[in-house]
């Protein structure tokens, strides 16, 4: 009996010692540079020497060989407008302006952080195929009129948005930039 | 009873820090170390030159995230052994060079605008090989990484399929190799 308590507490010693560090560096990550517009998260230590070991480890599972951000900014979204998750059976109007950089795209990356499989291979949009104007992006699993981007039909994804050499308002204040908006349209399934 | 409390909060101290080292210290080394290594056995070694030729697609999985816009050519250096020499002649769109350590930070960029039209040639050696950098590379500038091995990646702009027969051409031109 007292060698069975004696197992159950190391075993909770070890659980409790090996969950802390990680939901620490969870709860933690909005320090490191890292904020929100919108839907869309960026930190501005990615890449750097500065970077902390939690942001490094991030880059290194979910974007191995980001620039630094002076050379460009990267913003992520994993929900839409409303905090719901992405999910790629349900349509999403990606709607916008350009970008503050000398070019700029959006891409969708499956869970696995790969490029979505499409019968189109279409993977992005950038600022030359969406012209000088304002844009939408059709999201979802379904071809629609315009501008489709393929989502898949399983799981859920993240979109990207990468700015190359940003104009220098943006550089400075990227907390300030004017990124599209993300809102569910229609039924999903 | 104190004693045993005082044993249950030092493992759970030495276990935590002890995680936190190896997970978060150790992850970025690991993932870069494989990405080298994997490079270098494409390429035939380090040092040398490896160019994907072809648009990232949903096939390609060597790295995470890639762009569909980008041409990529890699390279993973050593500088062990001596000074590497690497850049690429310019084209007119955008391209960068970018270098990483290998603890995954991105200690050098050079881009079109930077390299101002110009050829993009720069000698990459720790301060003790320096004098063995031969003397027709002396005029060229010298980054000193941070660790002897890294991984290069030059980046092609492609907008669209205008963009392709340059951006191939310029990774042709792609130079990673010791002095």
């Amino acid at each position: 009996m007292r060698f069975v308590r004696g197992i159950i507490r190391w075993g909770l010693i070890a659980i409790a010692g090996i969950t802390a560090p990680l939901a620490f560096a969870w709860l933690t990550a909005a320090g490191d540079g890292q904020f929100a517009v919108g839907p869309w998260r960026t930190s501005l230590a990615v890449g750097s020497a500065d970077a902390a070991m939690t942001t490094r480890t991030r880059v290194a599972l979910t974007g191995l060989l980001a620039l630094g951000s002076r050379e460009t900014i990267y913003f992520n979204a994993r929900t839409d407008d409303d905090g719901r998750r992405l999910v790629a059976t349900c349509d999403y109007d990606l709607t916008g302006g350009p970008l503050g950089a000398r070019w700029w795209s959006i891409t969708a990356y499956a869970d696995d952080n790969f490029l979505i499989p499409n019968p189109l291979n279409r993977y992005s949009f950038n600022s030359k195929s969406l012209g000088p104007g304002h844009y939408t992006i059709a999201l979802g699993p379904r071809k629609r009129a315009g501008n489709w981007l393929p989502t898949g039909e399983h799981g859920g994804y993240t979109l990207s948005i990468r700015l190359y050499n940003p104009d220098p308002e943006l550089a400075h204040a990227p907390d300030r930039a004017a990124l599209p908006s993300i809102k569910r349209v229609g039924v999903c399934g | 009873m104190m004693r045993r409390w005082f044993v249950n909060v030092a493992a759970f101290a030495l276990i935590a820090v002890a995680t936190h080292f190896i997970v978060f210290g150790g992850t970025p080394y690991l993932i870069m170390s494989r990405l080298m290594t994997q490079t270098a056995a494409r390429g035939g070694g380090y040092n040398a030159a490896v160019s994907t030729g072809q648009l990232p697609t949903a096939a390609s999985r060597a790295v995470v995230r890639p762009s569909p816009d980008l041409l990529y050519t890699a390279c993973a250096f050593d500088i062990g052994d001596g000074p590497v020499l690497i850049g690429g002649t310019p084209s007119q769109a955008y391209w960068s060079v970018a270098l990483y350590a290998s603890n995954t930070d991105n200690f050098f960029v050079l881009d079109d605008r930077a390299a101002n039209g110009k050829a993009a040639f720069v000698v990459l050696s720790s301060r003790e090989m320096l004098a063995r950098i031969p003397p027709e590379y002396k005029s060229l500038r010298v980054v000193e990484p941070p660790s002897a091995k890294g991984l290069l990646l030059f980046r092609f702009l492609v907008l669209d399929d205008s963009d392709l027969a340059s951006a191939r051409e310029m990774q042709q031109s792609v130079v990673c190799r010791k002095l």
